[in-house]
C-alpha cells in the first residue's frame, strides 16, 4: 500500500515536471522568435538598430511580466562599470550612457554575483531607491533584477520595476525573466558582433590599414571561436584586399555583394 | 499550479515535495536532539560575500574577524584584514539570517565583492581558501562563479573543506546555469521555498540541490541599519548555515556527511514529521 502511494506520488511529480517543461519550452520558443526578429533587425547594423534591440528587450520583458518600468545595463569590462543602456520611464533619457561602478547598487550586485534578486520594497534602501527613482522619474516600490548571462559570462543586467497590481515580483517571475534574459543575452551578443563586423567591412573598404588590423584583433579576442565571426572576418579581409586594388575594384566588389544580399533576401522569403 | 520558480527551487513547491523514506536507526534523530537548546556558541561561521556591517542592530557586534580580497588589474591579489563594512547589504542580510538561528555564533566577514568585476572568481576562491585554512566550522556561500575555468579550482577547495570538517553551505543559482561550487557533492546546496518559518526545511531526494529553506519575501537586515524584503536562493543558504552552526555547537566534531545525515533526518518531508 505504501509502495503504491509512493509510486502514485512519483508519477504525479513526473507529470507536474512534464507540464512545467512544456510551459517553459513554449515560453522559450515565443521569446526566441521575438528576439530572433529583433536580432534580425540588428543585422542591419546601424547603431540605432542595436539600440532598438535593447529597447525592444526591455519593452518585451516589461510586457511579459506586466512591469511599469525597466532598465538594461551592459558591462564595460575595461572600465569596470555598468553602462546604463536603456531606461524606460518618464525622465529616462538623461541617464542613458551613464556609468555605475560595479561595486554599488542592486544592478552592481547582480552583475558581480550573477545572481538574480527580487525586492519587495525598494524604498527600504534609500540609496538604491534614489538611483532607480532618477532612472524612471518616480519612486518605484518593487523590483526584479536579473543577470544577462552569455554562456558562463555576465554581460549585463535587466531590471524591472513595479509589477502590475502592486504585488512583489515572485519566484515564478524570476524563473520567467531568467529564460527571457538568456535569450536576450544571445541576441545582444549577436547584434554586437554583427555591428562590429559591419564596421570592419566598412573600414576595410575605406582601406584603413593598421586600425583595421587592431580592430580585427580586438574583435577576435571578444568572439573567439565563433564560426560566424571567422567567416565574416574572412569576408572583411577579402574586401580589404580588393579595395587596395583601386576604387573601381572596390565598387565592383560592393555591387557583387549587394546583388548577393538581394538574392539572399529573396531566398529568405521562400 | 505555479510551476515557474527559480532554478532548482521548483522541487520545493508544496505540490512537488517528494516524501523520503525514514531509515530506522540512522534517522531516529529528532530536531530537539539535533539542535534543541543550542545557540551556535563557539562555532565560527564565515560569510563570503559583500562584507558584514557589524554596527547593524541585527548583527549586534558578533563579527569577530575581517578579511577582504581584491584582485587588481595586474592580477595581484590584495588582502586587507582591517575592519570593513558592507558594500551592498547582501552579506549583512546573510549574517542576519544566520544569527536568527544561531545568535551566539562567531561571524567572520570575508569580503570578496569589491568595486571591480574583474578577478572576482579568484578573489572568491582566495576567500574560500582562507576560510578553510582558518578552520571555520561553517562557511556560507550565497554566491558562486559561473566561469567554467574555475571548475577545477573550486572542486579542489570543496573537497579540501570536506576533508577538514568545514561545512560549506551554498546557494544554488536562481537560473538554470552551472555555478561553482554550489552544486558539488561535497557541499550542502540549498534553494528556496515559500515558507517563512526559519526552521522549515526540506530534503530533496532528487539532487543536485539537496535542501530547501526559506528565501521568498524574507525580511532581512540591509544597509544603513535598515531592512529589505527580498527573494532569491541566496537567502535560503544562510538558514541552513545557521542551523548547521547550532548542530555543531551541540555536537562538536561532526563531519560534513554526519551533518547532512542529521539534516536529512530532521527535514519536514522525511519520516513522520510534517
Amino acid at each position: 500500500m505504501a509502495d503504491a502511494q509512493d509510486a502514485a506520488a512519483q508519477i504525479a511529480a513526473l507529470e507536474a515536471e512534464n507540464a512545467r517543461l512544456r510551459d517553459e519550452s513554449a515560453l522559450a520558443a515565443e521569446l526566441r522568435l521575438r528576439l530572433a526578429e529583433a536580432a534580425a533587425a540588428g543585422l542591419l547594423s546601424v547603431p540605432t538598430e542595436h539600440k532598438a534591440l535593447l529597447d525592444q528587450i526591455v519593452q518585451a520583458a516589461m510586457h511579459v511580466l506586466r512591469a511599469r518600468a525597466g532598465s538594461l545595463y551592459l558591462i564595460d569590462d575595461e572600465a569596470g562599470a555598468l553602462v546604463w543602456e536603456v531606461a524606460l520611464g518618464e525622465r529616462a533619457a538623461a541617464l542613458i550612457g551613464q556609468r555605475i561602478p560595479l561595486g554599488q547598487g542592486v544592478a552592481g550586485w547582480v552583475a558581480a554575483t550573477g545572481q538574480a534578486i527580487a525586492v519587495a520594497d525598494v524604498q527600504q534602501d534609500p540609496r538604491w531607491a534614489q538611483d532607480v527613482a532618477r532612472a524612471v522619474g518616480y519612486a518605484p516600490k518593487t523590483m526584479l533584477a536579473m543577470p544577462l548571462l552569455l554562456g558562463d559570462r555576465v554581460i549585463g543586467v535587466l531590471q524591472l520595476l513595479d509589477k502590475d497590481g502592486g504585488r512583489p515580483f515572485d519566484a515564478g517571475d524570476m524563473a520567467t525573466l531568467g529564460l527571457f534574459a538568456n535569450q536576450a543575452a544571445v541576441a545582444i551578443d549577436q547584434s554586437r558582433v554583427m555591428r562590429s563586423l559591419s564596421r570592419l567591412v566598412r573600414m576595410s573598404l575605406a582601406g584603413a590599414g593598421d586600425d583595421l588590423a587592431a580592430r580585427t584583433a580586438a574583435l577576435a579576442a571578444t568572439t573567439e571561436d565563433s564560426p560566424e565571426f571567422r567567416a565574416t572576418a574572412r569576408l572583411a579581409t577579402l574586401f580589404g584586399e580588393i579595395s587596395r586594388g583601386g576604387d573601381a575594384a572596390g565598387t565592383l566588389a560592393l555591387d557583387i555583394a549587394e546583388a548577393l544580399a538581394r538574392y539572399v533576401r529573396v531566398q529568405r522569403r521562400y | 499550479m505555479n510551476q515557474n520558480r527559480p532554478a532548482w527551487s521548483w522541487q520545493f513547491a508544496p505540490e512537488s515535495i517528494v516524501r523520503a523514506p525514514h531509515v530506522r536507526g540512522l534517522e531516529d534523530i529528532t530536531a530537539d536532539w539535533a539542535w534543541g537548546g543550542s545557540t551556535g556558541a563557539g562555532i565560527k561561521v564565515a560569510v563570503i560575500d559583500s562584507g558584514i556591517d557589524n554596527d547593524h542592530p541585527a548583527i549586534a557586534g558578533r563579527v569577530k574577524g575581517y578579511i577582504a580580497f581584491h584582485e587588481d588589474r595586474d592580477g595581484n591579489m590584495n588582502v586587507d584584514e582591517s575592519p570593513h563594512t558592507d558594500a551592498f547589504g547582501h552579506g549583512t542580510a546573510c549574517a542576519d539570517i544566520i544569527r536568527r538561528l544561531a545568535p551566539d555564533c562567531d561571524l567572520y566577514s570575508v569580503k570578496v565583492l569589491g568595486p571591480m568585476l574583474t578577478g572576482k572568481g579568484t578573489a572568491f576562491a582566495a576567500g574560500l581558501r582562507w576560510a578553510i585554512e582558518q578552520g571555520m566550522h561553517v562557511v556560507n556561500l550565497s554566491l558562486g562563479s559561473t566561469k567554467r575555468d574555475y571548475y577545477g579550482m573550486f572542486h579542489e577547495l570543496a573537497d579540501e573543506a570536506y576533508f577538514k570538517n568545514t561545512v560549506l553551505v551554498t546557494a544554488a543559482n536562481n537560473m538554470p546555469v552551472a555555478s561553482y561550487p554550489s552544486l558539488f557533492a561535497a557541499v550542502t546546496s540549498v534553494a528556496c521555498h515559500e515558507g517563512q518559518d526559519p526552521l522549515e526545511f526540506y530534503y530533496n531526494p532528487l539532487p543536485p540541490v539537496e535542501f530547501g529553506a526559506p528565501g521568498i519575501n524574507v525580511t532581512v537586515a540591509w544597509l544603513g541599519g535598515g531592512q529589505m524584503t527580498v527573494t532569491g536562493n541566496s537567502f535560503s543558504a544562510p538558514h541552513i548555515a545557521g542551523l548547521v552552526a547550532r548542530i555543531l555547537s551541540k555536537h562538536p566534531g561532526l563531519t560534513p556527511f554526519q551533518v547532512k545525515t542529521i539534516l536529512r533526518a530532521t527535514a519536514r518531508n522525511v519520516g513522520g514529521e510534517t
